[in-house]
């Protein structure tokens, strides 16, 4: 819905616009009336003819917002019939007027005029689907309100978010405006709670525009900009509900980060040392509460179970072993082939713990438990290393050399990606998987480019790729076999999950910045220089990852897709993680 | 609630703590055979009369052919599937947990017949579950579906 409102207005308080709007009521109304709508009764006057049209939009807009918010207090103070008092609807033009002046009617002094949040703590307002909100614009920076205000007003320079968004917001008066009580010289006695009434559409769609133009002046170091851009995003952020404010409060905050340098990272989205047990413990949620994981370790282990397919003794190296959780299924899938289950051995690849506790080996005891159960054969190596380039072929050779060769398939979750982080390591891990001449090189990774030299590219494609993200997340929370309320842990522990992703490549730089995703064509272009070829996944996968999804409730909007023999997983449009499959290339 | 009264007695109930009929007294072997037959609806209802009732209906062996019934291709023998998927937690988990919610509607159940991926799927579904339930597990929840 394409608004143009003159910039004449800026902001003015209802009764103002509307006095300088009203036609001459007392002036007679028969000239110039519309012939057509004439026919229907009602009167306007065909000068009058595309303002009237704008007030109905914005009738339309505020009744219909009135409708829906139930939140906000001041709504329900409001009310927009206070009084019964009849307007002669044929007279379009003065109805609407006077409509108008109703609802622009300044909400009456709250009843308790308490200080607005502590604008640390974050924003806890709810605007949900109503886009009435109360705020607190100083959810970041702890600005004077009334500076605040102003610049907000008058829409300084910087950014035409600001100059635009409030002219439209105080034009004729469907809304008041972020500074509320402009005309009045003395500041209500909450100066921090003002009351917005803004279409979220159009509030959303500057909002991206104001990421971005944050993007670009954090590019061109142009770091006054951003500061002023980055409070923007706050109060238009808060104006939105469900995923897009989460994915807008993370990347400014990210932006901030950037912007403000605040030296070494606190708290549980940047704090590296809270980073490994925090982290196992959201990659979990993360793998509850939505497919993609589990996606990519079904489709992964199909193509394992295929390439196994004959073998008596199998050797799976895992990069990144973590949890665990892509093995039992694979396990159980080898119990019951036909013909009975190989030998199994299980390399498991993970970081050096902080605290010194041998998750590594715990997780082995698990496996080997859950092998022992379904009479699996199984052996267990933990490898600790620091990064993947530090493992070399001897270390994943088989020692107890009897019988048959092993048959080795190595797996790489999102792993590979931090590779990139460092010159020269992803060359040497390719060397060392050639080395070792798996059967299968089963890989996957996000499907995305965040790994652009240009900053703002690299924000854009991310922003793209993690609102996507995060509508997944809101679009199936819940599913039939893991029931849970929306806003439960295990989604605030996915975002949270996500959220560390999207600081690292915002606010990071050089060899902190690891999640260099790249997608699945520079993935092939690498693979294949290093001396792989693709191995295509079959359709016994592509079965799997659509039966998995008919179980997941929220598989609406969830899509596989085979390209050039890979399978990726996305949401609607937007692939989001791909699983491939290498091999060394027959010399 | 099932006492071992005479036919007469069960016929002239006054007192009703059943249902209009009488719960009829079968031997086990009976019960069993007629539930063996049963459809999972039954099967659910079945398990809800009394104790004695409960413990066969919720019998593996019985939910065991309910699972067979409906899968098109076995692919493994089936005494090999048997102790897998013992093991991890038994045929009546398994379909309540994973089979049973691919099913959009409720009277669909009896007359589905399930894929070879499916199978595969609800199995594997059913191992993440066992793996995660175990002790010193990441989630020691219990997976959900519990109970019918």
């Amino acid at each position: 819905m394409k608004r143009e409102y003159p910039d004449s207005v800026t902001a003015s308080s209802g009764e103002a616009a509307a006095k300088g709007k009203l036609p001459a009521s007392a002036q007679s109304q028969e000239e110039d009336v519309d012939e057509l709508l004439a026919a229907l009764g009602y009167k306007v006057r065909s000068s009058d003819m595309a303002d009237v049209a704008q007030k109905l939009e914005q009738l339309e807009m505020a009744m219909g917002m009135g409708a829906s918010a139930s939140t906000a207090q001041v709504t329900d103070d409001m009310g927009f019939f206070p009084e019964t008092v009849h307007y002669n609807p044929s007279d379009l033009s003065t109805w609407l007027d006077s409509m108008l002046t109703e609802l622009n009617t300044p909400p009456p002094p709250l009843p308790t005029p308490s200080r607005p949040p502590p604008p640390s703590s974050a924003p806890s307002f709810d605007p949900a689907e109503s886009s009435t909100v109360t705020f607190d614009p100083n959810s970041i920076s702890q600005t004077d309100p009334s500076r605040e205000r102003k610049r907000m007003r008058t829409g300084s320079g910087s950014g035409s978010c600001s100059s635009s968004s409030s002219s439209s917001l105080g034009r004729g008066g469907a809304a008041t405006t972020i500074g509320s009580e402009p005309v009045n010289p003395a500041p209500v006695t909450a100066p921090g709670l003002q009351v917005v009434v803004v279409d979220p559409q159009e509030a959303g769609v500057r909002l991206v525009h104001a990421l971005m133009a944050c993007a670009e002046a954090v590019q061109q170091d142009n770091l006054k900009a951003a500061d002023v851009l980055i409070k923007q995003i706050s109060v238009l952020a808060s104006s939105q509900g469900g995923a897009m404010r989460k994915v807008a409060t993370y990347f400014s905050e990210a932006l901030a980060r950037r912007i403000y340098r605040l030296g070494p990272p606190v708290g549980p989205i940047s704090d590296p040392s809270t980073f490994d047990s925090f982290a196992d413990l959201l990659h979990m949620h993360f793998y509850e509460t939505c497919p993609y994981l589990k996606f990519a370790h079904f489709t992964a282990n199909q193509a394992i179970l295929e390439a196994f397919a004959g073998c008596k003794r199998v050797h799976v190296v895992d990069f990144g072993i973590k949890q665990g959780m892509q093995w039992p299924a694979l396990i159980q899938a080898l119990a019951l082939r036909p013909g009975g289950p190989p030998s199994f051995r299980l390399t498991g690849v993970g970081p050096p713990q902080p605290d010194n506790s041998d998750a590594l080996q715990q997780v082995g005891l698990k496996l080997a438990q859950f092998a022992h159960t379904i009479r699996v054969d199984f052996k267990y190596h933990g490898l600790v290393a620091n990064s993947l380039a530090d493992i070399e072929p001897y270390m994943l050779e088989d020692e107890s050399r009897d019988g048959e060769p092993e048959a080795v398939v190595i797996n790489s979750v999102c792993e590979l990606h931090s590779l990139l982080a460092q010159p020269g390591e992803l060359d040497r891990v390719l060397d060392t998987v050639q080395k070792v001449k798996p059967k299968l090189f089963t890989v996957v990774e996000q499907e995305a480019n965040h790994n652009s030299g240009l900053f703002l590219d690299r924000f854009t494609e991310a922003l793209h790729y993690y609102s996507t993200m995060f509508d997944s997340l809101e679009g199936s929370n819940s599913s039939p076999t893991e029931p849970q309320d929306p806003g439960q842990p295990d989604q605030v522990m996915s975002e949270l999950y996500l959220g560390r992703q999207i600081f690292n490549i915002v606010a990071c730089e050089g060899s902190d910045r690891t999640e260099r995703h790249e997608n699945l064509v520079q993935w092939r272009g690498r693979f294949n220089l290093a001396g792989f070829e693709p191995v295509h996944l079959g359709s016994n996968a592509f079965k799997q990852a659509s039966t998995l999804l008919a179980l997941f409730a929220g598989g609406d909007g969830y899509r596989i897709e085979e390209k050039d023999g890979c399978l990726t997983l996305g949401w609607h449009t937007r692939s989001l993680i791909a699983t491939s499959a290498w091999r060394v290339m027959a010399a | 609630m099932k006492r071992a009264v005479s036919p007469d007695t069960a016929s002239k109930k006054i007192k009703t703590e059943e249902p209009a009929s009488p719960v009829p007294n079968l031997t086990e072997d009976l019960l069993y055979e007629v539930l063996r037959r049963a459809d999972e609806r039954t099967l659910g209802s079945a398990a809800c009369v009394s104790s004695r009732w409960r413990r066969l209906a919720q019998d593996e062996r019985i939910w065991e052919s309910v699972c067979l019934r409906h899968w098109a291709a076995l692919g493994c023998a089936p005494g090999q599937l048997r102790s897998v998927v013992l093991a991890l937690g038994g045929f009546r988990k398994l379909y309540i947990s994973y089979l049973a919610p691919t099913v959009p509607s409720r009277s669909g159940a009896s007359r589905r017949r399930w894929s070879r991926d499916e199978l595969q799927m609800s199995l594997s579904m059913l191992s993440v579950g066992f793996f995660s339930g175990m002790m010193g597990g990441p989630k020691g929840k219990l997976p959900p579906g519990q109970g019918i």
